[in-house]
């Protein structure tokens, strides 16, 4: 393996836009990718076996292997099926690939590791058949899987919608849309919409393909039920703040259920390589840090797409380019004017699109309701199995941070390293102790990021010659 | 185990080469550029693991290799993501009882 100018982590929208543009520039670029192929979440693809119609691929499915078949043929090193399992100082990267643990240090990085459907806590989420909206889309689209044979949609935002669509497209019956807000809260937000003509195209595609689809407006998710899988949801109306209004249950037969709450950004790379974050209240999540250039706090770092803001593909394939463009610059491919240059089409993309993107995340930014589901014998840390009252108990008996909480009781312990509790386990000590969200200590991120055996790590190696 | 009312999987898709696979020791059918997951969760199969205190089942969360709520044994490797492994012919795959070593 050679010596690269820029790594990026993440072969999703962001990371492809920001390899096209580093290499444009005349850097050496390798995209890590955790997957076997790149496209990240967005442009995710059943494989290349199954032999799909045109109208069975997706509406972004051209796009995607178009920028595919670019990176390929830029000279790009691919390295697929690669796991970034630790970073250390100076940008030294740990990778995790067929089986050996490599040492790779770029001269500059740039993080584009994406984000993941919020979870959210409730009696019975458990069970197999309640499924993020990710999720049921994945099987759905990759695996042409119904996720169910009946399914409930529950979340708050127009993500639901793509996801209906392909649920509806695997076979499955749609028994419902269960949509937190209410139209009427949408109207404040409606001047956000001007000069977003495509959104309004695609909202119409949407609405055309799921007619005859039921919508609870005003409602929201509150019980699983079944024995050994979902048999049913029951759902009831909600007030602005999302707690459930007395009386208003209601039982909806189904075998599965979607959560489409929204999405967490995936920050754990950016944060263990020192990177600043900054608290969003709407989103309910730490984001990284970026100035308008996508730098980082940390020198030759650069982040892209949903780990600073989850804006939808577009605006991360512009945050895309304008890394490639500051790491390039950084290693010095280009000079300064020129990448002045470079910069004003994304940037100037980028502002326009954020306008839209921020208006979304205030109406449909998780509320203070949401998290009422976790009743005390509710698991909140899937992986250990302990349960909401286990983490009051141990606040109320003096643990004050996410990381005393672990310790005591395994919550964030397990092999997802906490990405699936780590925001529930936050919300519970804040409530509990009344210290706010953002002043939660959090727990520090730790190597390895995802599990990785012992043996391959004692044996690392170092991906390139000495210089 | 319970399974869902008839197979999971969409009709009429035109899939890869259909092969066998070993699933806790019977015979499934598995086509090529199916993932683990897609195999079990189309063939009905919706517990794939039982968890190691409570015993309770579990299917898949996020299907992205994040929540590793899907995890089985393919071919004596212990803890695979269901949602991220390609099948393979003759694969042997055990859903599991608990947490294995990791």
């Amino acid at each position: 393996m050679q010596t690269f100018d820029v790594a990026v982590i993440g072969g999703g929208p962001a990371g492809m836009a920001a390899a096209l543009e580093a290499s444009g520039s005349g850097a050496r670029v390798a995209v890590l990718d955790e997957y076997g192929r790149m496209g990240g979440q967005f442009f995710k693809r059943a494989a290349g076996d199954f032999r799909l119609q045109p109208a069975q691929l997706s509406a972004e499915h051209a796009s995607g292997e178009r920028l595919r078949a670019q990176v390929a043929e830029k000279g790009i090193e691919v390295l697929t099926n690669t796991l970034v399992w630790g970073v250390f100082e100076d940008r030294l990267l740990m990778l995790y690939r067929e089986g050996r643990s490599i040492a790779l240090r770029p001269r500059a990085l740039i993080i584009a590791t994406g984000a993941y459907d919020r979870p959210v806590a409730f009696p019975g989420w458990t069970l197999p058949g309640v499924m993020t909206a990710g999720g049921a889309q994945t099987i759905a689209r990759t695996q042409w899987v119904k996720p169910g044979q009946r399914v409930v949609i529950a979340g708050a935002g127009p993500f639901a919608m793509p996801v209906a669509q392909q649920v509806a497209r695997s076979g499955a019956e749609i028994v419902a849309i269960v949509e937190a807000t209410r139209p009427s809260e949408w109207l404040p937000h409606a001047g956000a919409l001007w000069g977003q003509w495509p959104r309004f195209r695609e909202a119409f595609n949407y609405w055309r393909s799921l007619r005859g689809v039921p919508v609870a407006f005003g409602h929201k998710i509150v019980r699983a039920i079944g024995e050994g899988c979902v048999e049913a949801a029951e759902i009831a109306a909600v007030d602005k703040t999302w707690h459930a209004a007395a009386g208003s249950h209601r039982r909806l037969e189904a075998d599965a259920i979607a959560l489409a709450y929204g999405f967490l950004p995936n920050v754990e790379i950016a944060e263990a390589c020192g990177c600043e974050l900054a608290w969003d209240p709407f989103g309910s999540a730490w984001f990284v840090r970026c100035d308008e250039r996508m730098a980082t706090s940390v020198s030759g770092v650069f982040a892209a797409g949903e780990i600073t803001g989850i804006a939808g593909s577009a605006v991360a394939m512009a945050e895309g380019r304008l890394a490639g463009i500051g790491a390039a610059r950084f290693v010095g491919a280009i000079d300064a004017a020129e990448a002045e240059r470079r910069r004003r089409g994304p940037a100037g993309e980028r502002s326009r699109l954020m306008r839209f993107a921020d208006a979304l995340n205030r109406l449909f930014g998780p509320r203070p309701g949401l998290w009422e589901g976790m009743e005390d014998a509710t698991t909140v840390c899937r992986c250990e199995e302990v349960t909401a009252g286990d983490i009051r108990s141990c606040v109320r008996a003096g643990c004050a941070s996410v990381k005393g909480i672990k310790d005591w009781t395994r919550a964030g312990m397990g092999p997802c390293q906490g990405r699936v509790c780590r925001s529930l386990v936050s919300e519970l000590l804040s409530r509990e102790s009344g210290v706010a969200l953002r002043e939660v200590q959090r727990a520090r991120i730790r190597p390895p990021f995802k599990p990785v055996p012992f043996d391959a790590m004692a044996q690392s190696e170092a991906a390139e010659a000495p210089q | 185990m319970p399974r869902a009312d008839a197979g999971l999987r969409t009709p009429g898709i035109e899939r890869g080469a259909a092969f066998a696979i070993e699933v806790d020791g019977r015979p499934l059918r598995a086509h090529a550029g199916e993932t683990v997951l897609g195999v079990l969760w189309g063939a009905g199969m919706r517990s794939l693991r039982l968890t190691a205190l409570k015993g309770e089942p579990r299917g898949f969360l996020c299907g992205m290799g994040t929540c590793f709520d899907c995890l089985v044994t393919v071919d004596d490797r212990l803890n695979v993501r269901a949602c991220l492994e390609p099948v393979r012919p003759g694969m042997r795959i055990l859903t599991r009882q608990g947490h294995a070593d990791l």
